[in-house]
């Protein structure tokens, strides 16, 4: 396949124009918080990415017709750029702050670090490098925060609902897997999230200062709340809280891994639908289940009922959040691995939610049904296959199956090679942290055994971003991105 | 009580509903697929794809604790072929549409129940109306 250097640059180009927009909108931060260490660095992060954007546009060509394949590029190569870029303004600021900087801030004066929070913070994901968040400038903290409100949305919607339009919309579309259309054009359907997504944060804010927070976590924690990201402003997560609070948090993050196209429904009077949709009522059905698992094993291993926390932890690992309001470290191994679990299957597809997504577990089950109804079946018999409530011809069901299980196998090669990394890396690290650290980063959500800390081998903090990165793009679009290289040196060779 | 119906025509069809309404059982038996499968979507029954010759067809249909075979096809042949093969499975209620007039002996001579000439009966009750509004 050809590949148009050029239009893949100009398309980067216009994507930057979301981090620039968003260090514009930090800047008051800045002021009104009065850090005026911080100005300089925003500016210095403001004016490197313009003249990036401003390079990539001029090096760049608008393509007459542009494939599937390089779009994905595009897009992977974009989230990849953005998520450095995410990382300049932390490193800025350690750095300005010299000496006066918190010890946690001082972390930031190597690269990796910032680089760190800036993939966690664009995919969502919630892994942290900062070992007491509120000892954080403020600017700081509202940074984090807004790279996981822009982030979960996923930077493609908000691409296409603010930007001028791409060449070809809807191959952008489906790159970031968001391929439910609750309206006739893509742009209307980007603006009704953007405004279903801004709606839902200010009630998060407000009912989180109504249950007993102050507004700056408010206003911070609702972000990060609804888009599933999980960044706090408050040392040890979410335990500072009471249950009401939790509970008032727990609602947040479930409303976060509903997907956007049943908000739609629900808002518009069809209050079913929170019921009648599979992906849904698969989601009610993993949080009572799982709680009560969860709860069940921490009640054998510790003897007594922790109720809210059970049920605080699951929902945080299914709807990969990731706050957490009881060190993980002191779990027991088989929570870990339920956590984990959760954390793999993740929330529904079309929501702000990371891991692999219920839409494809739903596929799977159907799969997995279907192969045992054939063996009962007559050979003039006929039938039909359902999945999500949707009836399918045969070849269409094989084919979401298909993809669902693709997924799902190279899901587990990233866990698995990642699990492989981290245990070389981590000094007496078990393998259930691992793997529980491994699913957290694949998954996008940001729960920690412990394992992610500015202390991690350099090559283990490698491989949580890659991990971030992938999961969020659910791979395939990595994937092409990294193997573009080889087939265009390829290329050039086969030319000769 | 289990029924069997033969075609998934709109006399087929409106009779499915109607015997799941009364909360029978049905099977049905319709050659073209994606009718079937429009059947399938909207009702939960048991069908099978094929002619009723279709070797085992009818075994596959559990004829032998079948109740009533309805045959509802446009298609005489096919529903006398039906009605031969109930017959044959000792199946106690057999009932068919009959399609040309001409053929109704055929069936009354194995002994079944039939709507003969639908259309006609359509078209006399037409036309009763038209009579009636005469003055």
């Amino acid at each position: 396949m050809k590949i148009y250097l050029t239009a893949i640059s100009r398309d980067v180009s216009r994507f930057l124009l979301i981090p620039i927009g968003m260090l514009l909108l930090s800047l008051p931060i800045c002021l009104i918080a009065r850090e005026w260490f911080a100005v300089l660095p925003f500016l210095a992060s403001l004016l490197i990415t313009s003249l990036l954007a401003l390079l990539l546009y001029l090096l760049g060509k608008k393509p007459e017709s542009v494939p599937t394949k390089q779009t994905l590029i595009s897009v992977a190569l974009s989230w990849g750029l953005i998520a450095a870029i995410g990382g300049l303004p932390l490193w800025f600021t350690a750095i300005a702050m010299g000496e006066a900087a918190p010890s946690t801030v001082r972390d930031f004066t190597e690269l990796i670090n910032a680089l760190f929070e800036g993939f966690s913070g664009f995919t969502s994901t919630g892994l942290t490098m900062v070992l007491s968040e509120s000892d954080l400038p403020a600017c700081l903290q509202w940074w984090r925060s807004l790279m996981e409100w822009v982030g979960g949305l996923g930077l493609i919607v908000f691409a296409i609902a603010l930007l001028e339009p791409l060449q070809d919309q809807y191959a952008l579309y489906q790159a970031e897997t968001r391929q439910a259309r609750m309206r006739l054009t893509i742009t209307r359907t980007v603006r009704r999230i953007c405004i279903i997504y801004a709606l839902y944060t200010a009630a998060s804010v407000v009912l989180f200062r109504v249950s007993g927070m102050d507004w700056w976590p408010a206003i911070n924690h609702g972000m990060t709340a609804i888009s599933t990201g999980g960044f706090s402003v408050t040392d040890d997560s979410m335990s500072v809280y009471g249950a009401f609070t939790k509970m008032a948090i727990v609602l947040v993050m479930v409303v976060g891994a509903i997907a956007f196209e049943q908000h739609d429904k629900f808002l518009k009077g069809k209050l079913f639908t929170l019921w009648r949709d599979r992906q849904n009522r698969l989601m009610w059905l993993l949080l009572i289940v799982g709680s009560a698992a969860v709860a069940a094993q921490q009640y054998s291993t510790s003897a007594q009922f922790a109720w809210v926390d059970s049920i605080f932890q699951w929902t945080s690992a299914l709807t990969t959040c990731g706050f957490s309001t009881q060190s993980i470290q002191l779990m027991s191994p088989t929570n870990k691995l339920l956590l984990s679990l959760a954390m793999v299957i993740g929330g529904a597809a079309g929501s702000t939610a990371g891991g692999v997504k219920l839409s494809r577990v739903l596929a799977l089950g159907e799969g997995v049904s279907w192969h045992f109804c054939k063996l009962g079946l007559t050979s003039h018999q006929a039938y039909i296959r359902r999945i999500n409530q949707k009836t399918l011809s045969p070849d269409q069901a094989s084919r979401q199956v298909e993809q669902a299980a693709v997924l799902l196998v190279l899901w587990l090669v990233c866990l698995l090679s990642g699990v492989l990394v981290l245990i070389r890396l981590v000094p007496n690290g078990s393998v259930v942290d691992a793997i529980f650290e491994s699913a957290s980063a694949l998954g996008a959500a940001g729960l920690s055994s412990g394992i992610s800390s500015p202390s991690l081998h350099w090559l283990g903090k490698c491989a949580l971003m890659m991990m971030m990165w992938m999961g969020r793009l659910e791979i395939i679009p990595v994937v092409i991105l990294l193997t573009a290289p080889f087939s265009y040196v390829l290329n050039v060779f086969g030319r000769r | 009580m289990y029924l069997i119906v033969l075609g998934a025509g709109p006399e087929g069809q409106r009779f499915i509903e109607i015997a799941l309404e009364q909360n029978h059982e049905v099977a049905l038996i319709e050659k073209d697929e994606e009718r079937t499968r429009k059947i399938l979507k909207e009702n939960d029954i048991r069908a099978f794809v094929g002619n009723i010759g279709d070797e085992d067809i009818l075994n596959e249909a559990e004829v032998d604790r079948a109740d009533a075979v309805i045959a509802t096809t446009h298609d005489d042949a096919q529903n006398l072929m039906a009605m031969v093969l109930a017959k044959e499975h000792k199946v106690e209620t057999c009932i068919s549409l009959i399609n040309q007039q001409s053929h109704t002996s055929m069936f009354e001579n194995l002994g079944v129940q039939v709507i003969s000439d639908p259309a006609g009966i359509v078209a006399h009750q037409l036309y009763q109306y038209v009579d009636s509004e005469k003055p």
